[in-house]
């Protein structure tokens, strides 16, 4: 609006950008709001129809029966590990990769980049009874490197990184070869901290991503041994047909969601950087 | 001797057989090449030949500029003496030692990048004792260069500041540090000066002259812009499209260009060069182009009309247009209306004249009376 003055061409558009946004937010937004109040309510409360937005009375208990009728401490440090495991396995992995991708010349480049691209789009569900039939060979099923050292590769996350480092200057690079760097060195000391901000979203993504995760977790677990918090909300669910105990199933979500939301809370700074990430100039 | 001598004197690296410059008592033969560049060859895999056989000799401390248009390949031949890119044929020596095969960092060279190429997440400080670590040197060691490079480029003040924060100037003198830290044998300059404003680009050239001078380490320089080649180096050397044209002292290359690219490139404005006869052309600086016959004429008369006309203070900058239509470039403190015809005259010991392949030859008693 250069000139300002409102038209109401301008008013209209306005207003309507207004409620396509609005929209959204409550699409997004809504869901987890329900969840937080569901987590407060009764059973009773939980199960009535049209459903209540705001609990009538407060039940922050429902954490106490969740907790313990989840066995939560066990599960939590199964997430807590695993999830640990594969970020530091995909840093191992992924980074070097997406360094060779972005800057390194070599042969059957874009036919392996070409590989990774393809494998972003095919969908777990094809490939899972290959990965549970090697793991069951491999006697890694039940186990917590079963459900890490597959997942130390990671299609997305090669991808994120490597757009990412190819914003770089080359220059930068080759000022630290000329100053004997190795290519570990460049990796380690010049290229990962310039493109900070694209790994630190990349691990974000695959922290959410493995925290999350119940396919995997339900298909390379037989046993409570090494399964994760969504597992453990699946305890919640009754086996028979009584009725569903929304609340505590709602207070299960939220004690898996909340980590989550602190983390993001603390780095979104970062997540928002790298996607208008200009390679550290 | 101050400072920078002394950063010599530290000189040890950690790896490899490079031995940093040595003093100049012990300097071999000072005729002796420091880089001899045998049949280099870059051949890009997409099948682009940006170099195709060049040799070149570079005399132990001199300040060569090697010149050339955009995407002559220039950058690509400095890229190889630094390691940086590998050559397709061909070697290179340093003082002898053969090391095209070698790492970027075991060369003995360091080079200063267009865009400067600092660490942006280290403090000036880090970025110049990166390398110096790298190499092996000591804490202390380190210490006394640093306050040698950063005292020589007046940046002191500045050893815990982020490039981020620094001028163009600055961050362009710091890069400038973290190769004179280094002590290489040989210095390469790869535009350092373009991203600079037009004044600062004066006055850093004066500095990096006088850094030359205290240093004396044997530089390479790269540009596009003739009057830097000029004015910066000991030794033009002039290059197209992947081949060296022509190289020699500034004076060399201005009054006695080997070839019609180099008369044209050197010099502002460029040489006027116009086709005489049999595949002959004839060439002439705007400055010795006369208005008027005088007497005793033994020359090219050249017979023009005035296209353009710019006024640049002290005199005009005309282009004329020959009978045939070739564009040549005057200056005169004479005003000439556009569109006039008239007859420009060039003694004949002003011209020069090149044959069908672009080459120089003789002009002796072939233009006593020419006219165009």
């Amino acid at each position: 609006m250069s000139d300002g003055t409102l038209s109401p061409k301008k008013i209209l558009m306005g207003a309507l950008t207004a409620a396509v946004f609005a929209a959204l937010l409550a699409a997004f937004i809504f869901p987890m709001f329900f969840m937080l109040s569901t987590s407060f309510k009764t059973l009773r409360e939980a199960n009535i129809t049209p459903p209540s937005l705001i609990p009538s009375e407060f039940h922050p208990e429902n954490y106490a029966a969740a907790w313990r009728r989840m066995n939560f401490p066990h599960y939590l440090l199964n997430s807590v590990f695993i999830t640990v495991c594969t970020i530091a396995g995909q840093l191992l992995v992924c980074v070097p990769c997406a360094y060779a991708f972005a800057k390194k010349q070599f042969r059957f480049k874009n036919i392996l980049f070409a590989l990774v691209l393809f494998d972003l789009v095919v969908p777990a569900q094809a490939v899972f009874l290959s990965y549970y039939l090697i793991e069951s060979r491999l006697g890694w099923i039940d186990t917590y490197r079963g459900l890490v050292v597959p997942f130390a590769y990671s299609a997305y996350t090669i991808f994120f990184l490597t757009q990412g480092f190819k914003t770089v200057p080359d220059e930068i690079l080759d000022a630290a070869r000329m100053d004997g760097s190795s290519e570990i060195q460049i990796i380690a000391l010049i290229m990962a901290p310039i493109a900070k901000p694209v790994i630190i979203a990349a691990t974000l993504f695959t922290f959410a991503y493995k925290w999350n995760d119940y396919f995997w977790t339900s298909i390379l677990t037989t046993s409570e041994a090494v399964r994760t918090i969504p597992m453990a909300i699946q305890n919640l669910m009754p086996t028979d047909h009584t009725i569903r105990e929304w609340h505590i199933i709602m207070s299960g979500n939220v004690m898996l969601f909340a980590p989550m939301f602190v983390i993001y809370i603390l780095a979104g700074k970062y997540i928002k950087e790298s996607f208008t990430y200009r390679g550290g100039r | 001797m101050p400072g920078p001598h002394r950063i010599k004197n530290y000189g040890r690296h950690g790896r490899g057989d490079y031995r940093p410059a040595i003093n100049s008592e012990k300097r071999i033969d000072a005729a002796e090449s420091m880089i001899s560049l045998k049949g280099l060859k870059k051949t890009y895999p997409n099948g682009f030949t940006a170099i195709d056989n060049l040799n070149l000799d570079i005399q132990d401390g001199s300040f060569t500029v090697l010149v050339g248009p955009s995407g002559c390949g220039k950058t690509t031949f400095l890229r190889m003496i630094a390691g940086c890119e590998e050559c397709t044929e061909g070697e290179i020596f340093i003082r002898g030692r053969n090391i095209t095969k070698k790492a970027p960092g075991d060369r003995g060279v360091a080079m200063v990048f267009q865009n400067y190429a600092l660490y942006p997440h280290m403090t000036v400080e880090k970025n110049i004792s990166f390398g110096l670590k790298n190499y092996g040197y000591g804490r202390e060691e380190i210490r006394a260069i640093l306050r040698d490079v950063l005292e020589l480029v007046g940046l002191l003040d500045y050893a815990k500041s982020k490039p981020s924060s620094l001028s163009g100037g600055q961050r362009q003198r710091v890069a400038l540090a973290r190769a004179i830290s280094k002590s290489p044998e040989v210095f390469l300059m790869d535009e350092p000066l373009s991203n600079l404003d037009a004044r600062l680009r004066v006055q850093m050239r004066g500095e990096l002259i006088r850094i030359h001078q205290k240093i004396g380490s044997t530089t390479i320089y790269i540009t596009h812009d003739q009057v830097e080649a000029m004015t910066m180096g000991d030794c033009i050397a002039v290059m197209n499209e992947g081949a060296i044209m022509q190289c020699g002292s500034p004076d060399e290359v201005y009054n006695n260009p080997a070839n019609i690219f180099t008369a044209r490139f050197i010099g502002d404005p460029g040489m006027n060069i116009v086709a005489w006869r049999d595949g002959v052309s004839l060439g002439f600086r705007s400055s010795k182009a006369l208005l008027q016959r005088p007497s005793q004429f033994a020359g090219l008369t050249l017979n023009a009309a005035v296209r353009t006309r710019e006024h640049l203070g002290e005199v005009y900058r005309y282009t004329l247009a020959t009978a045939r239509g070739e564009e040549i470039e005057i200056r005169n403190d004479y005003l000439l209306e556009t569109g006039r015809h008239l007859a420009i005259y060039i003694r004949g010991e002003n011209l020069y004249a090149f044959g069908a392949d672009s080459g120089r030859i003789p002009t002796a008693g072939l233009v006593d009376d020419a006219e165009i």
